[in-house]
């Protein structure tokens, strides 16, 4: 009767562990991965009446992702503007077009249409296809912060003070630094008209009216925050730039024995004009912060640097979910998602001066920093 | 002699089992070459703990053993070289007339040399295996324990219930570092109704794993990477500290027969069903899920031995084994892979026994496999079948009345999966056993040496073992 028992005991068990297989188990999803059809549509308008859209037809359209390791698609529209990638992953897309339109034998416009698409199930759901029509927008010319080289040298010694920012003329004209401030920004409210400030520095000279330091057409300008040549310090040699021959040097007026090559021009803090707490040097965070290029019209911080002095802005972050710090008036999104630190990784536009006031269309990644020139 | 040659399986046994705590595999692996010396019990098909032999007497067993590999061929991210060190201690313990009691605890150190970028131990080992930007050497090392416990509950009727459990830490010993800390369990249960020639019995084996990750790159940012497969992978967001976590269950369950109408002829029939479950993400202050994976199939094994009383025996195999797998991104909740497997074999074992303690035998065995792996994310589709044979021989003897040696000598023709980069591979291996009788106990010194030779390439993979044990007598 006990051995009975015993057995009772253990065939409940047993049927457990046959139980146990139904709680192993999982749905299979009826969804598959890579079969989303993006459809794209490029229109621009017509010169001569602004109220028609017209189809972009032979555009060539770049559409990738940085999610996955898979190649860039490329494709062409048709004459009516449409253009088709399939079998795609559901991911984050950037899609880039550019092109020049020729409206007569004398005149280029230099046209582009580019959009950051979150095509995730979150956001698709149970759909395979996104539609959408871009319509191209001419470039914005003028000064532009072109590259932003902040997150350091390929080095584990923490080493990052050899950051700098590149400014690019892409005005047909000469435009005039004087009296210009540089800002790092901190967070404002997003539809503010009005901008947080850390740090500014300011170019010397009058703004507005001032002509002694010009910048000419297509001319790059290079604000290092130390001018000398980095690679000079042992572990970096070879992994870094040589900033010796910048443009100009970020001085901080009020920090102790500070940098100062006497052979490049300074952009001072703490100079009789304008005026920050902090006493280091123009140093920004290596995979995330805010930029600004002000025409120096209102420099007075203390009540916020006025939105409609801006002459670009650029926010970065590594960070996908990013909290936005800058007004979005100013910059739609922000650049550098996946950015490395101590890599040797730079952020530039993908273009010289190419700017559609979100900058996580206009800049990429690039391995290398190049100051003084756009890379290839 | 008897009881001696039983003693042996014991031996055996035991270090098959615990060598699986660490990384339970799908199945067991059925040892169809294993103890020709006799008909094959249905253990050694199924590893139910109720069918396992019940001894009179109380024993202990200590083994050392090293291994080293050199993967001269390799995959992109497997090591360079892999070297393991292994003490074990095992005790059995008969309690009384109807139940036995072991118990099996071992200490492994196993160091994988040149290993590029994995995080894992085995990265082909799973779907969803993640990569960061280390170059280096790994250590692994930690105990595990196992023990058994056998009961008869009545006339005829047996029971057995296993479990084992081992943790184990690692340590990639570069700039960037990776740690990995392993706790796995897995636990067999069995029932017996066994007569004189009939046997028939359910069993079940559960397992768990859980695995975490951490890769850590002072100063600076460790690149991590999530396959989705083998072939493309999700770049994640670059940081000083990137933790992931995996966790594996798993089920097999099924029943057996065994027969023995007279005495020359005996036979075992076993059919298993098989389910895996197994999920991947990344933790930190949010989880983010990357990846889950199921795996069911089936598993169909047979032997018949004819073991007459004279100088020759047979011993007659099959093994089929089919499964499924599909795995899910967990970023799009959509479908990524597909894959299906099968592999079939029938053997026949030819055994000469001048004698009780002398025995030789011969044999070969054959069989299909088919791959059908999809992924979906950029779109990969390998298909792949062929035949696998396998030819080998080998001998039981005593060089004199207190020396015996073994010796196993084999050669393969296996066809590996597509990630392998070869069509084929051809395996040659040899065993040597060398057994001394002293008036203490028996010393073992064990040699095997295993080499795996590409179809499209001179490289080879070398594994040489080498193990000394003792066991009371």
């Amino acid at each position: 009767m006990m051995k009975i028992k015993k057995l009772y005991q253990i065939l409940p068990f047993s049927l457990w562990l046959i139980m146990t297989s139904c709680f192993l188990s999982e749905s299979k999803p009826e969804i598959v991965d890579g079969n989303l059809t993006i459809n794209l549509r490029f229109t621009v308008l017509s010169e001569e009446d602004s109220t028609i859209v017209l189809p972009v037809a032979d555009l060539p359209v770049k559409v990738y992702t940085n999610n996955y390791n898979i190649p860039p698609m490329f494709d062409i529209t048709d004459d009516s503007g449409f253009v088709h990638f399939e079998h795609l992953p559901y991911a984050y897309y950037v899609v880039e077009a550019f092109t020049i339109i020729r409206p007569n034998e004398y005149e280029e416009i230099e046209v582009v249409g580019a959009k950051s698409l979150n095509l995730t199930v979150d956001s698709l759901g149970t759909d395979i296809a996104y539609t959408d029509t871009l319509l191209m927008e001419q470039s914005k010319s003028g000064l532009k912060i072109n590259e932003i080289y902040t997150a350091g040298p390929p080095n584990n010694i923490q080493y990052f003070y050899d950051q700098f920012y590149e400014l690019y003329n892409g005005m047909s004209e000469t435009v005039y630094l004087d009296g210009m401030i540089f800002l790092r920004l901190t967070w404002t409210a997003l539809f503010a008209d009005t901008l947080s400030v850390t740090y500014i520095y300011q170019f010397p000279g009058q703004a507005l009216t001032g002509r002694e330091y010009p910048v000419e057409p297509g001319e790059f300008v290079v604000l290092a925050m130390n001018a000398f040549d980095h690679n000079l310090i042992g572990p970096l040699a070879g992994k870094t730039v040589d900033l010796s021959h910048a443009d100009w040097e970020f001085y901080n007026n009020i920090e102790a024995a500070a940098y100062d090559n006497p052979n490049v021009p300074n952009i001072t803090t703490n100079n009789g004009r304008v005026s920050q707490s902090s006493k280091v040097d123009f140093m920004v965070g290596l995979t995330g912060d805010a930029l600004a290029l002000c025409n120096g019209s209102d420099y007075d911080q203390m009540d916020g640097i006025d939105i409609n002095t801006v002459v670009d802005c650029v926010e970065f972050s590594a960070i996908s979910h990013h909290r936005k710090a800058v007004p979005y008036s100013i910059e739609a999104s922000w650049a550098g998602i996946g950015m490395s630190k101590y890599a040797g990784q730079s952020l530039e536009r993908i273009r010289p001066g190419f700017d559609t006031n979100s900058s996580g269309i206009d800049f990429i990644i690039i391995n290398a920093p190049t100051p003084g020139y756009h890379h290839e | 002699m008897n009881k001696h040659i039983k003693y042996i399986f014991s031996f055996y046994l035991i270090v098959i089992s615990f060598a699986f705590a660490f990384e339970d595999p799908l199945v067991w692996k059925s040892q169809f070459l294993k103890h020709y010396e006799k008909p094959l019990n249905v253990y050694y098909l199924t590893g139910s703990p109720a069918s396992y032999i019940m001894y009179q007497e109380n024993k202990e067993l200590f083994r050392l053993e090293t291994r080293f590999a050199d993967l001269a061929y390799q995959r992109s991210y497997d090591p360079r070289a892999t070297q393991l060190y292994r003490a074990d201690f095992s005790a059995f313990r008969q309690i009384n007339e109807r139940s036995f009691f072991s118990a099996t605890i071992s200490y492994d150190e196993y160091n994988q040399r040149d290993v590029f970028a994995s995080m894992e131990k085995d990265f082909y080992d799973d779907y969803f295996s993640m990569i960061d930007s280390t170059l280096g050497n790994t250590k692994y090392y930690g105990p595990q324990l196992q023990i058994m416990y056998n009961v008869k509950l009545a006339e005829h009727l047996f029971f057995g219930v296993e479990g084992n459990y081992g943790v184990e830490r690692s340590l990639k010993d570069t700039f960037p570092k990776t740690i990995t800390i392993m706790r796995n369990s897995g636990y067999r249960a069995g029932l017996d109704y066994r007569t004189q020639s009939l046997t028939i019995g359910v069993h079940g084996r559960y397992y768990d794993d859980q695995t975490y990750y951490e890769a850590v790159k002072s100063y600076s940012d460790v690149k991590t990477k999530t396959y989705m497969g083998y072939n493309v992978f999700y770049n994640e967001l670059a940081r000083s500290s990137v933790k992931k976590k995996r966790i594996r269950n798993g089920v097999e369950y099924g029943g057996h027969l065994g027969f023995s109408p007279g005495t020359n002829v005996s036979g075992n029939f076993s059919i298993s069903g098989l389910q895996r479950l197994s999920r991947a993400e990344r933790t930190g202050s949010t989880i983010k899920p990357r990846g889950l994976w199921q795996r069911k199939g089936i598993h169909m094994l047979g032997n018949l031995n004819i073991y007459p009383d004279g100088l020759i025996a047979g011993r007659l195999y099959a093994d089929y084994l089919h499964y499924t797998d599909w795995g899910k991104s967990l970023i799009s909740n959509a479908l990524v892979i597909e894959n299906e497997e099968m592999y079939s074999r029938f053997g026949a074992m030819l055994i000469y026994k001048p004698s009780m303690i002398q025995q030789a035998y011969v044999g070969a065995e054959a069989g299909k496999v088919a791959y059908d792996y999809t992924e979906y994310v950029f779109p990969f589709q390998n298909i792949r079948s062929g035949l696998e044979w396998k030819l080998y021989t080998g001998a039981n003897m005593y060089l004199s009345s207190k020396t015996r040696l073994i010796f196993d000598l084999a050669y393969e023709h296996e066809i590996p999966k597509f990630y392998w980069d070869t069509d084929s591979f051809d395996n040659t291996s040899i065993i040597i056993n060398l057994e001394q009788s002293l008036a203490f106990g028996y010393i073992g010194l064990n040699f095997e040496y295993i080499q795996k030779k590409p179809a499209n390439n001179v490289e080879t993979i070398d594994i040489l073992s080498c193990g000394l044990s003792f066991r009371q007598k």
